[in-house]
């Protein structure tokens, strides 16, 4: 997770060619939170079960801005909170049902599928401190920047996960 | 596991191999380093490059990334370990060692993405020339790979790069928030993270699983991670998950708890180094 927010794009010339997926946006998330409980110190967005059979990319985060485009600055004021990275697949490079899951068995020497998902998350303290304390409804929406010379695979929607979680964690300092 | 006994018992009685920053390399040893690596990839059996970069992509699939967020999916069970750290550096170890049949007197150098350098000239000049000054090709520069031609078809076998600008590479910032970090899985996310930022923004060969390792420049990436996760381990020790301890590295001959103390896979890191050796 790189987390500074600074506007790389800026000196970014158009003759970079960068290619944008479709956008995912998730649907409203509810998150309580009782002003008159202890305030929250860190608060976290986990993407499970990432999908990275496709291109590689870079997710570029917003929370409750489900207009952010290419265009829009990575800043806190437009719901930026960071970014994650997949290391795509691009595509499947084996024969006719290479890319399919296995069922693994018991006593099975093969432990790992070189396209199991992946879990993702940022860093989202301040922005969510600030919707805590005025509504509750979130919006997650992930802008997926296509790595270039990616062209074994389909590089519009990228972006699939399985399930996307906010957390809000209390300082064990300060517990009593 | 009685292999690595003998491998341990090696390396206390040899000299201990020392990975330096690339620029930071004497230009003899830079030569060495690149002599060797031409010979390691002329040769097209199973101690050759070809082969056994092969093992990360295609053909292999052996790599392992992610881990740790698998939720509702009971299509890969048993997967949910965080191996990306211990997976590579056993691969890095099994690559190295294969260098070594070429030059024992080597070790595969790092690349501090996260340096002022790094962020002005971006790939380490060392890699990035594809010519060598008094001629001849540069084998850090690219490789022409049998298994990407036979894979992507005839005159495409030849790995490339299509870099971001210098500036976008992560900092040293970045790679010191994850120094306060004590959870190994939180860490060894993040630090994947990372990594998957340097592979995206190198582009080309290196920006994808399959074709990642055939570039030279992936092996100067992932010592560099290494070395990362070595320094966390000098503050934070090896408090892994249950379980993780005991997973096999296949297809290399280890398990996690083989490859936690770098001082017995024989090397270490350092910014640079110098030695005379008398006859």
């Amino acid at each position: 997770m790189i987390n500074n927010i600074k506007d790389k794009d800026s000196s970014r010339k158009e003759l970079m060619n960068y290619k944008y997926g479709n956008k995912f946006t998730s649907p409203e998330i509810y998150l309580e939170y009782n002003k008159d409980e202890n305030d929250f110190y860190q608060a976290v967005i986990e993407f499970y079960g990432v999908d990275c059979t496709g291109p590689s990319y870079e997710g570029k985060v917003f929370v409750n801005n489900p207009d952010a485009d290419k265009n829009t600055p990575l800043d806190e004021k437009n719901g930026y909170v960071g970014s994650y990275h997949i290391f795509g697949n691009d595509g499947c490079w084996g024969d006719k049902g290479h890319c399919e899951a296995r069922v693994y068995r018991k006593y099975d020497s093969r432990k790992h599928s070189h396209i199991a998902p992946q879990y993702k998350f940022v860093d989202a303290t301040k922005i969510l401190k600030k919707y805590a304390k005025s509504k509750s409804k979130v919006k997650v929406t992930v802008l997926p920047r296509i790595g270039r010379d990616q062209n074994m695979s389909d590089t519009k929607d990228v972006v699939k996960c399985q399930r996307i979680r906010l957390t809000c964690y209390e300082n064990p300092a300060e517990l009593k | 596991m009685k292999k690595l006994k003998n491998e341990v018992e090696l390396s206390q009685t040899s000299i201990t191999r020392r990975r330096v920053n690339v620029p930071n390399m004497l230009d003899s040893k830079l030569g060495d380093f690149r002599t060797a690596m031409e010979n390691f990839q002329s040769i097209n059996d199973n101690q050759g490059y070809d082969f056994i970069v092969g093992f990360h992509g295609i053909p292999g699939h052996w790599c392992w990334h992610g881990g740790g967020g698998l939720d509702e999916s009971d299509q890969f069970p048993g997967q949910n370990y965080p191996a990306f750290l211990p997976w590579h550096r056993a691969y890095l170890k099994w690559f190295e060692d294969h260098l070594l049949d070429h030059n024992p007197n080597l070790a595969i150098p790092y690349w501090d993405w996260t340096s002022n350098l790094s962020h002005q000239e971006g790939i380490p000049k060392a890699y990035n020339d594809p010519n060598l000054s008094g001629g001849g090709h540069n084998p850090l520069a690219n490789f022409n790979s049998p298994t990407l031609e036979r894979t992507l078809g005839p005159g495409n076998g030849t790995t490339f790069r299509n870099p971001d600008p210098p500036n976008e590479l992560p900092t040293s910032a970045d790679v010191s928030a994850l120094y306060s970090i004590s959870d190994f899985s939180q860490f060894s996310a993040q630090l994947e993270d990372i990594h998957n930022a340097v592979h995206v923004w190198c582009h080309g060969s290196m920006g994808r699983v399959p074709t990642a390792a055939f570039d030279p420049i992936f092996w100067a990436h992932h010592c560099n991670i290494d070395r990362i996760w070595a320094i966390w381990q000098t503050k934070h020790g090896d408090n892994l998950p249950a379980g993780l301890k005991d997973l096999i590295l296949a297809p290399f001959p280890y398990r996690v708890k083989d490859v936690l103390k770098i001082s017995e896979l024989g090397y270490e890191y350092a910014a640079s180094g110098a030695e005379v050796k008398f006859d």
